[in-house]
């Protein structure tokens, strides 16, 4: 044991900050706003202040960076500021519109080969210029944390897609799926995210709202919680989906695809425009309803990625590659194309569980 | 009460729950570069065979190991005093040369994932001198080791594997084999997953001869092979089923950047931790007993002086060349490639070169 002691007082020397420097020469990065446009790329960055606000709710400031490639922008900052940036905290990047019709893979090679960005980063697309988003917020001291908190919630109840970085990098190399981001957008009263931004390769090509894209996450496997509404004005009915489980079988012939969705749902009544009784019939008749919704939905979803946008974000062409790589390699290099005649029908079964804490 | 008592079954000998121990720690200390570097999505099944495959290749070591009073002899008995000195050197160099990677990828993980810019100078120098202590201690300090840091990296891995549980896409390992067997086989397999079976023969080598049962069947080391196999396939496999398999092959730590991403909640938010410290406690055991090999392949264990300086050659070994990631990874290709000769096919020969001169007898 005495032998042991000096190698495990020798092993304590690996371990500290071998490159310590001061919190205050560092940027410590919690957003990004990235805007490309002719003159290369156009940052802003939320700076996390620790000097500025309370010790629980630090202050931020903004920088705004330009540079021809990231790399560049941030140690353009750097060289203004004297400091570096780091970006192991950063909570959410923000992709401009056209930046994002322009292709990010620029961006995701540069986020996965920066050894200080964590994996799980958030990104999301914005509408009109990523910066204005982040200006909106502007007088929120923690507008990065409050957005990527938002962007988690949206994620756990189906108003957005939650999409870490490595999870869309996984989307995006793998054959037969195309990637979504949540979509970031302001209105009058803040700053939102629902809706999902549907990618063709790393191109973005379309929008689903929040009903689509709470569908779409249905069938992907990808929702466990969250809200059903169906219905509308006073006949409108509410449910909590409680588990949501998907099942698909894709194959056929390279001629004739088709793809069959089998989604269970299982919810809870929250708020009914009726009296809110739920004996036997009503039950019936509202699983018959949730069902039937979610059927209509997801038959919509399959004509927008079908004919006008023309992607496969269901990863329909994943399942066939999966399980049936012989279909999928005649067929795989014109997905596109084989992917907007494939036949794709849904079974959807809803269970209602009860009324939450009543009864009935 | 004696060291010895306390330590390894029977005066000084290992028993065969520390040699299962050590040589599953030596194996593992590939986890964290395997299945990085377009490793293909078959890298799980193809551990499961390695582990399988290195059966027989064990067998091959272990009559190497009991051909002669000590395991260096044999080469001498099978080839004569110089061809055999000489394949004895060349194979204490290559230990040597095993270690040296082994450190620079501790170097390169470490940088990597926690120091950014500690001069690598002072990290060989840092891990240089635990590997010191470790030698000079001796093997069956190691062994002692062994049985605790086993519980630890089977428990962290294990942890890490149920963590990431809810996150994982089951299918993604699917198709098996999608381009057949030849592609995996010739890249993947003889310069991937098999390499650390292959560089067993240090471990063998150094702990078949300690073992308390000297002539009994070793089988502590087939089920380290097995054992490590189907381990290392389950960790493998876990790292597709999260992060995909052509993210994986991106990755020059795929196990590290795939524990990274693993939420479990806001208690314990670095799941990194249960990748990062089985890896770097398997390295130092395998450059332990790598080192440990030459001491013995050159004849200068037990001299005064000659742990350091094999120590020293190791971590200066390191220092050649870039710092950069690429520069550590990158001659890993060619190295398992070329390894296969000297831990394979030297064995081999000498193993038959023994037999005939028997018969000639």
């Amino acid at each position: 044991m005495k032998k042991l002691l000096p190698l495990a007082a020798l092993c304590l020397l690996l371990c500290g900050c071998g490159d310590y420097r001061e919190l205050d020469s560092r940027d410590i990065v919690a957003g990004m706003a990235v805007d490309r446009g002719g003159d290369g790329y156009h940052l802003l960055l939320e700076i996390a202040d620790v000097t500025a606000g309370s010790d629980d709710n630090p202050g931020a400031r903004w920088l705004g960076l330009q540079g021809a490639s990231l790399a560049e922008a941030i140690e353009n900052g750097a060289g203004g500021t004297g400091r570096q940036a780091y970006l192991g905290h950063t909570q959410m990047v923000i992709v401009g519109e056209e930046t994002a019709r322009g292709g990010i893979d620029d961006l995701l090679g540069y986020f996965q080969r920066t050894a200080d960005v964590h994996m799980t980063l958030a990104m999301a697309v914005s509408e009109g210029e990523a910066a204005d988003i982040y200006q909106q917020g502007e007088a929120d001291p923690q507008a990065a944390f409050d957005l990527a908190r938002a962007a988690v919630q949206a994620g756990e109840t189906g108003l957005a897609p939650a999409m870490p970085l490595y999870r869309f990098v996984a989307d995006r190399l793998d054959e037969g799926v195309e990637g979504i981001l949540p979509c970031v957008s302001r209105s009058g009263d803040g700053v939102h995210v629902a809706g999902a931004a549907l990618f063709r390769d790393d191109k973005l090509v379309g929008r689903l709202d929040g009903d689509l894209t709470q569908t779409l996450l249905m069938a992907r496997g990808l929702l466990s919680q969250g809200v059903l509404t169906v219905g509308g004005g006073e006949n409108a009915v509410s449910f909590e989906i409680r588990a949501c489980s998907a099942r698909v079988q894709a194959g056929g012939r390279p001629d004739d695809l088709e793809a069959r969705y089998d989604i269970a749902l299982t919810l809870e009544l929250s708020q009914s425009g009726l009296d809110g009784r739920l004996d036997a019939e009503r039950r019936a008749e509202y699983e018959q309803l949730a069902a039937r919704t979610v059927k209509e939905r997801f038959e919509t979803l399959c004509r927008v990625l079908q004919d006008v946008c023309r992607v496969d974000s269901l990863g329909v062409g994943r399942q066939i590659h999966r399980r049936n790589p012989d279909l999928w390699e005649q067929v795989g290099p014109g997905w596109d194309s084989a992917f907007s005649g494939c036949r794709i029908t849904a079974q959807v079964d809803a269970a209602i569980l009860g009324g939450g804490r009543s009864l009935e | 009460m004696k060291q010895t008592d306390v330590s390894c079954g029977d005066n000084g000998k290992l028993s065969g729950r520390q040699i299962f121990c050590l040589l599953v720690l030596f194996v593992s200390g590939s986890i964290g570069t395997v299945g990085g570097g377009g490793g293909g999505r078959d890298i799980w099944l193809l551990m499961l065979l390695s582990g399988a495959a290195a059966a027989p290749v064990y067998w091959l070591y272990l009559r190497l190991a009991r051909a002669r009073e000590t395991p260096q002899d044999c080469f001498q008995a099978a080839f004569g005093r110089w061809a055999g000195g000489a394949l004895r050197l060349l194979l204490g160099l290559a230990a040597v040369l095993t270690a040296a990677i082994d450190i620079r990828l501790f170097i390169s993980f470490t940088t990597a994932t926690a120091l950014p810019y500690t001069p690598r100078i002072l990290m060989a120098a840092l891990i240089g001198g635990a590997l010191y202590m470790l030698l000079r201690s001796g093997t069956e300090v190691l062994a002692r080791v062994a049985a605790p840091a086993f519980v630890l990296v089977a428990g962290m891995l294990t942890l890490s594997f149920f963590a990431s549980l809810p996150q994982l896409d089951w299918g993604a390992v699917l198709p098996v084999a999608e381009r057949g067997a030849q592609p995996p086989l010739s890249v993947s397999f003889m310069r991937g997953t098999f390499v650390p079976f292959l560089e067993s023969f240090f471990a063998v080598m150094v702990l078949v001869p300690l073992y308390n049962r000297p002539s009994g069947t070793v089988r502590p080391i087939f089920a380290a092979a097995l054992f490590a196999g189907a381990f290392l396939a389950l960790t493998l496999m876990k790292n597709t089923m999260l992060l995909g398999f052509p993210a994986v092959s991106q990755y020059f730590f795929p196990s590290y950047t795939a524990a990274s991403v693993v939420t479990v909640g806001d208690f314990f938010e670095r799941q990194e931790l249960l990748a990062a410290a089985p890896f770097l406690l398997c390295e130092l055991v395998k450059a332990g007993l790598c080192l440990t090999y030459a001491g013995q392949a050159l004849r200068v264990r037990g001299r005064r002086g000659a742990a350091p300086a094999l120590c020293i050659a190791a971590s200066g070994l390191t220092l050649l060349g870039r710092g950069g990631m690429a520069e550590s990874i990158e001659p890993l290709r060619l190295y398992g490639a070329w390894i296969a000769l000297p831990l394979l096919g030297v064995p081999a020969i000498t193993l038959l070169a023994l037999r005939l001169r028997k018969k000639t007898r």
